[in-house]
């Protein structure tokens, strides 16, 4: 076995650094002089492609988390070649750490690594790949844990849909046609979105270079919508109580989903991110197109997307990685009221939903005192598995702007490690929205969530757990 | 016995073939695997190949995690989408016996996706998703043991070197890891909780493009 696993290490290490050590060779291959060279850039605007760098730059990045663990005295950032070893040799497992940490955490390091891509030149599919380099390496050499499956996909693919975004939504924030202070504001407030790129630009002077605008960052529309108010909340179990509390949440539809061909990942995407409302941070989701493609000659769109998901609510805590078919149309009601509709499905690729194990209190984890920090023993209180989706949606406009929206989603998820199970997650809205002055408005919210669980093993009883939310808030819109 | 000498030699055949086409039929070891530019590019990407294969077993609360080892074929159909990137569907096969003494065929059956950062170079990354089969569809003469035919959810990763020794042929030798979540696994002894199967090989294969 030891020979064997040498062989399959020096294949991988030569092949990288043969592949390293050697000086890219331009993308057209004639010679160039060197300062040209320098200052090779796929489009106005875009930084130099650096294949090597970004390679460094991604291991930079695992060892600044690393030196993050041991700074935090975490025992498992004593790292040495024998633990890397040890991890090459027991290959992957599930971890028990926090949901928090797993589906946010880990999604938010890989945007880490994919930003490094973008900052360096590479495109969303080379800046992928880089993910996965990335998220790969931290898990068999930056930790002394067993590497993680449940966080090679949380990170790679989790990194992939937030890094894109936050690198999209850093350019928005960036102009870098300015020049001054104000420049210098916009390219630190890009930073603190995209700290990758931010700090790339930085270090190669592109943060004060005038120069335009890459036109692949630049969105054919652009549209937010910030809502802040009350949220009322019922239940079906005594165990949790009716609950009023405050709520925002932020809307952000970039570029045009509802039509177009595009081959461009990520030139149109929906973020919403929901605070408060029972959860300090109770919803993040992201739907980003990879391809968009009319059919029928318009009137069908045809769209495949990748999704992000976190939410916390009562009914459920649930997290996704994800990749769907979405088809959609608009309708033209009369000359000032337009409908759009849709219906998808897809497949999840790893989800997470909480659960209380049978002949649990599902009482908080309580940390075992003889382990040491960060070092997760359990248990942990939700399964992970594959599963699929699948929704619809309809809304109404009048005059341009958005006055009603029914969604409704549905989440499956077979367990492959937790209690055997299969979830079923639903929940429907209708948000109702009135301009009341310029771009102020006010909502009402109408929201059910539902959970059930089918519990593998026949003497357990299915749970269903359900409650309903209404919300009443004001908004404010921008175009 | 016999079904697993044959894969074995199958595998180690492949190897026979792919590496010294690798070794000898370039004759400029950093010789670019791509074809010029004005030459029109085949979309086709076809591999076949074999090697060694390392499983290791592991579950929640397995105490003893032995290592089996054996012969493996992988074979990918799929298609360039550019002169980097390659996607397909990959094919894993392996035959191997449980510490349970169970005789299984494990089968990983995956979309993948092949990328090289540098055009011209054979340096690849490899990594794919999908599902894998664990199954004994053999039965026993007596028909004693309880058939296993278990599904899980797959994962490869791998690295390597292609040489592109004619227009559209070649070889590439690589390393791979794959991983098989089983969830439970039901064996001739009982059900087992929580199973990773981790799988690390190495091997040769011929490339068509």
């Amino acid at each position: 076995m030891v020979r064997r696993l040498w062989a399959f290490t020096a294949i991988v290490v030569l092949a990288t650094a043969q592949a390293m050590a050697q000086t890219p060779v331009p993308e057209d291959s004639s010679p160039r002089p060197a300062a040209q060279k320098v200052e090779e850039r796929p489009c106005p605007g875009c930084p130099p492609r650096r294949l090597g760098k970004a390679f460094l730059q991604v291991t930079i990045v695992n060892g600044f988390y690393e030196l993050a663990n041991l700074v935090r005295g975490q025992a498992t950032a004593h790292i040495t070649p024998e633990s890397w070893w040890i991890n090459m040799k027991r290959g992957w497992e599930w971890d028990l750490d926090d949901f928090t940490v797993n589906q946010i955490g880990h999604p938010y390091q890989g945007n880490n690594y994919f930003t490094t891509g973008r900052a360096n030149g590479l495109n969303f599919w080379e800046s992928s790949a880089l993910t996965a380099f990335g998220s790969g390496t931290w898990e068999y050499f930056g930790e002394t844990n067993q590497a993680s499956l449940n966080d090679f996909i949380n990170t790679t693919l989790g990194g992939i849909a937030l890094g894109e975004m936050f690198h999209r939504a850093a350019w928005l924030v960036r102009d870098p046609r300015a020049s001054g202070k104000s420049r210098t504001m916009k390219e630190i407030g890009a930073m603190a979105i995209d700290p990758m790129s931010g700090l790339n630009r930085f270090l190669s002077g592109d943060a004060s270079r005038v120069d335009s605008k890459p036109a692949d960052m630049v969105p054919s529309s652009l549209a937010a919508i910030t809502s802040f108010g009350v949220a009322a909340r019922g239940s079906n179990t005594s165990n949790k109580p009716d609950t009023v509390d405050p709520y925002v949440e932020v809307d952000l539809l970039y570029g045009d989903l509802e039509a177009g061909r595009s081959r461009t990942p990520y030139d149109a995407f929906a973020v919403r991110l929901g605070f408060g409302g029972g959860s300090p941070f109770s919803e993040v989701k992201v739907r980003g197109r990879l391809l968009g493609q009319p059919l029928h000659g318009g009137a069908l769109q045809l769209t495949i997307a990748q999704g992000y998901q976190y939410n916390k609510n009562d009914a459920y805590q649930f997290g996704a990685q994800s990749v769907e078919v979405h088809t959609a149309t608009v309708r033209r009601l009369s000359s000032r009221s337009s409908m759009w509709a849709g219906l998808w499905g897809g497949l999840t690729i790893l989800g997470a939903v909480d659960s209380i194990p049978p002949g649990s209190t599902g009482a908080p984890e309580v940390e075992d005192p003889d382990a040491p920090q960060g070092v997760s023993t359990g248990p942990r209180f939700y399964d992970y598995g594959p599963g699929t989706n699948f929704g619809g949606h309809i809304s109404f406009r009048r005059d341009s702007r958005t006055f009603f929206v029914f969604g409704y989603e549905a989440h499956h998820i077979h367990v492959l490690d937790g209690v055997r199970a299969n979830h079923f997650l639903q929940r429907a809205r209708a948000d109702l929205l009135l301009p009341l002055r310029g771009r102020l408005g006010a909502e009402a919210i109408g929201e059910f969530f539902d959970r059930r669980t089918f519990f593998q093993q026949p003497d357990i009883e299915r749970t269903h757990f359900h409650f309903p939310q209404f919300r009443a808030g004001l908004t404010w819109s921008t175009r | 016995m016999i079904r697993r000498a044959l894969v074995r030699l199958v595998a180690v055949l492949a190897c026979a073939v792919s590496l010294p086409a690798v070794a000898f039929a370039q004759p400029a070891a950093a010789a670019p695997p791509a074809p010029p530019e004005s030459l029109p590019m085949s979309r086709l990407w076809i591999v076949g190949g074999g090697g060694s294969t390392s499983l290791l077993g592991d579950c929640t609360d397995c105490e003893e995690r032995p290592y089996t080892h054996g012969g493996s074929v992988t074979g990918i159909v799929g298609r360039s989408i550019n002169r980097r990137t390659d996607v397909g569907a990959e094919v894993l096969w392996m035959p191997t016996t449980m510490p349970s003494g169970d005789d299984v065929r494990i089968t990983f059956l995956m979309a993948s996706v092949q990328f090289r950062p540098w055009r011209t170079k054979g340096f690849f990354v490899r990594g794919g998703m999908g599902m894998a089969f664990v199954r004994n569809w053999l039965a026993t003469v007596e028909n004693t043991a309880p058939p296993i035919r278990s599904r899980a959810f797959g994962l490869g990763l791998g690295t390597g070197w292609e040489w592109l020794t004619g227009r559209h042929g070649g070889a590439q030798i690589y390393a791979a890891q794959h991983v098989a979540a089983l969830g439970d696994l039901t064996t001739s002894t009982g059900s087992v909780e929580n199973v990773m199967g981790n799988f690390w090989s190495i091997g040769g294969a011929f490339v068509i493009r």
